[in-house]
């Protein structure tokens, strides 16, 4: 965006009740709330220029090096426009948005009725049309001189980022692009880097569940129950089966509700209305399931040497979900029109060799062609899967680990040692390393996201592709920017 | 009635089309009986907003790039026959005269995103000169197959000439060229890229706000009504239809031709630019080219080759 010049200025009012075009700055953790509020207010329209919105939802925690972006998003909106910034999860640490965009309004969750609340409330004096000056890092990218290439076309170099819709949180590429062709491709990450392992360094055992919880805010059960089990491992502690088989049916829980979300975000950037609808609806109604299905929270009972209480009574709503993926899995494989924007794009050169990254994206690479429609097929399956071992653990009455009513506090000690525990997350398989000198927490913290290990392979994947592919490859891959900066 | 007025209530009659299907758009989101306003409401929000100009644009060009836009559809539905009498403006070479008129849109959209002094724009402007190049041809190999049979290039001549027998029953083949190449003209969804797709952040309309931005929304909603109007005449009798008035029954056509193709597209993604122009060159245009000699072998056979 360039600078702007007003013509005509807004008419303050009351804007309640008129409809609302906003676009969305996702510090890590939003991409589930503002897929789920795409679609349930018609009067709240996404857009995709800010240019074009009267309202900026800011999820929360917003780190630091992304701050500029947000000032410069902030600035390119036509005055009048509100800003709400939505509540991160409880302990989520970030930067002061408050302070560069003095107008900015705080609500609790990003649901229809908090925003028609806050946007009757008067905005703040001060206004978000002169936020804080705030100057994005300018780099200079060189371009070859024209004398220099066999054809003497002009390039261009295009920025998608750090705020987009094509991964969960922020994450830049640079494309310098002959036409509609990608020449070559840059990463820029680190826009929702948080220190979490160092963060944990210095924190006791127990908090250091709430740490691992933030790792991805989009899979908080996992990074929880990778820490757990590292834990016990210290412990010398070993799960029993029907502990093990609950906290594996929890974690496909969530590794589903993250493929349906997943699914209702990239469909929705292919603008393939109706299958998006589907799978948004899908999402929201798994995503809900998950609170009935355990009366306790998982975060609760995932805790060193805890069993679990489980609550079978909901198998037929799964059920008829399960069977509803299942359809829309089968429908989305069989459109040869989807086809058209998903096949023969993304694979990896035959001579990059994918190391460290695994999950759906790397069955796909194994199974199949690798390709962006490989990786529908595989995640679609995969969370066909995944619903099926909830099913099952649900119905098999030896995996509530026989404890009833709130589950006691764990064991949250650390014998001197080291332990490494790995659990299949949403984007593959999430490893933690602990190292314990017997004190009040961990001496040494290692994450191996398998986010992160995708960001060094970016490269390989858009050169030669076509501009608009670039954003559905990079979509196809499901990364967790919060994860991925660690 | 005079020309211009019944040329204008042709316009009015468009327009209120459009809306309908704006309304049936967002009652298929599940909008309820709110999608009765939900579509002036929107214009509402946009004629409050700020009217922004960026930095560095040609001022005057940014300004007028939607009048262009607006002034052809306005141009294109004088030759739409509401009804044997219900027409602005009726020349011989009526469809001729509607092809010509379509390409100042095309040019406001280039000038759109030439002007705003973006890259994005500017990307959006070669998308959008691309489409018009493509669509151009396979949109008139299209109307030819109707001109054939009806023996005239004039609107009314080809509406009364189905009277027998829709052309859409007989020449199926050029109805489906023409649908795409019209969602192509009215940049519609799938062939929307020019202005759509997060990379380039909306695209040629990426810096329009308030006003201007509402003028282009009407434009292109506008375009996509008059092109589904004009199938109306070329493929499905324009007006004719029993106990119904004639501009009722165009209408009502036009509406459930708007949905059907609105509905349809619910089911597409939004093709690749080089997509595109591989479904004009490579299969509208064949297509076309086939579909001319297919109905100039019916129409020898069936009419003897005199309307």
């Amino acid at each position: 965006m360039t600078g702007k010049i007003s013509l005509a200025p807004a008419r303050p009012a009351r804007t309640g009740t008129i409809v609302q075009r906003y676009v969305v700055v996702d510090g890590g953790v939003g991409a589930h709330d503002g897929a789920a509020l795409a679609g349930l207010d018609p009067r709240l329209v996404p857009v995709d220029s800010p240019r074009h919105a009267t309202l900026m939802l800011v999820f929360a925690p917003i780190q630091e090096p992304l701050l500029p972006a947000l000032v410069a998003l902030a600035a390119a909106l036509p005055a009048a426009a509100r800003v709400l910034i939505v509540a991160g999860p409880p302990g989520a640490a970030g930067a002061d948005v408050a302070a560069v965009l003095p107008g900015a309004y705080p609500i609790a969750a990003a649901t229809p009725a908090a925003i028609w609340i806050a946007l009757d409330q008067p905005p703040a004096a001060g206004g978000v049309a002169a936020p804080a000056a705030r100057q994005p890092t300018v780099e200079t990218i060189r371009l070859p001189g024209r004398g220099e290439r066999e054809i003497a076309t002009e390039l261009a170099v295009f920025s998608l980022g750090p705020i987009q819709p094509f991964t969960a949180g922020p994450l830049r590429l640079l494309l310098t692009c002959d036409g509609e062709q990608v020449l070559e491709a840059r990463v820029e990450a680190g826009y929702a880097a948080r220190g979490i392992a160092t963060a944990m360094r210095g924190a006791t055992w127990r908090a250091g569940a709430d740490w691992a919880r933030l790792l991805d805010p989009l899979a908080p059960l996992a990074g929880q129950l990778a820490y757990v089990q590292a834990l016990e491992q210290l412990q010398g502690w070993g799960a029993p089966e029907p502990v093990a088989a609950a906290r594996s049916a929890v974690l496909a829980w969530e590794r589903g509700t993250n493929g349906l979300w997943w699914l209702a975000r990239f469909v929705g950037l292919v603008a393939l209305a109706r299958p998006a609808e589907t799978a948004r609806r899908l999402a929201v109604t798994l995503t809900a399931l998950g609170s009935a299905l355990w009366p306790q929270p998982p975060t609760a009972w995932i805790a060193p040497q805890v069993t679990v209480v489980a609550a079978p009574a909901l198998l037929p709503q799964l059920d008829g979900l399960r069977r509803e993926v299942a359809a829309l899995g089968r429908q989305l494989q069989a459109d040869r029109l989807l086809g058209l924007r998903t096949r023969g794009i993304g694979q990896l050169p035959t001579d990059h060799p994918a190391a460290g990254v695994g999950g759906p994206v790397a069955q796909a690479n194994h199974a199949a062609t690798g390709d962006v429609q490989s990786r529908l097929d595989a995640r679609l399956i995969a969370v066909t899967r995944d619903l099926a071992t909830v099913e099952q653990a649900m119905a098999d009455p030896s995996s509530s680990g026989g404890s009833g009513g709130v589950p006691r506090d764990g064991h949250w000690t650390g014998p001197a040692g080291a332990a490494r525990s790995t659990v299949a997350g949403p984007r593959g398989p999430l490893t933690l390393t602990l190292r314990s000198a017997g004190g009040t927490g961990p001496t040494a913290v290692t994450w191996e996201r398998p986010s992160a290990a995708w960001l060094p392979l970016l490269p390989a994947l858009l050169v030669g592709r076509r501009l608009a592919d670039a954003e559905v490859i990079v979509a196809s891959l499901d990364l967790a920017m919060a994860e991925a900066d660690g | 009635m005079s020309g211009i007025s019944t040329a204008l209530l042709v316009l009015g009659a468009l327009l209120g089309a459009g809306y309908g299907i704006a309304v049936g758009e967002a009652a298929l989101r599940g909008a309820g009986p709110a999608a009765v306003w939900l579509p002036l409401a929107r214009a509402w929000s946009l004629l409050r907003q700020e009217d922004l100009v960026p930095r560095g644009a040609d001022f005057r060009l940014f300004r007028s790039a939607p009048l262009p836009a607006l002034v052809a559809v306005a141009l294109g539905a004088l030759v739409i026959p509401l009804g044997p009498d219900w027409i602005g403006f009726d020349p011989p070479i009526g469809v001729f005269y509607f092809i010509v008129v379509l390409g100042p849109f095309a040019v406001g959209m280039m000038n759109a995103g030439w002007s705003q002094n973006s890259k994005v724009g500017l990307f959006g402007t070669f998308r959008a000169a691309a489409h018009l190049i493509s669509y151009e041809v396979p949109l008139g190999f299209a109307i030819i197959g109707p001109v054939m049979a009806a023996g005239s290039l004039s609107t009314t001549r080809i509406v009364a000439a189905q009277a027998g027998l829709w052309y859409a029953v007989w020449q199926p083949l050029g109805l489906a060229i023409y649908l795409p190449a019209a969602l192509m003209v009215s940049f519609h969804h799938p062939f929307d890229i020019p202005q759509s797709g997060a990379e380039l952040a909306g695209g040629v309309f990426s810096e329009y706000s308030g006003v201007r931005l509402l003028l282009w929304r009407v434009a292109l909603d506008a375009m996509f009504v008059l092109l589904m109007a004009m199938g109306v005449v070329l493929f499905f009798g324009g007006g004719q239809g029993p106990l119904l008035p004639a501009p009722l029954w165009f209408l009502l056509k036009t509406a459930g031709l708007s949905a059907a193709v609105s509905i349809g597209t619910r089911f597409w993604p939004r093709l690749r630019q080089d997509q595109m122009l591989t479904l004009a060159w490579k299969v509208l245009l064949p297509a076309s080219l086939l579909n001319v000699a297919l109905v100039g072998i019916l129409t020898l056979i069936l009419i003897g080759g005199s309307p």
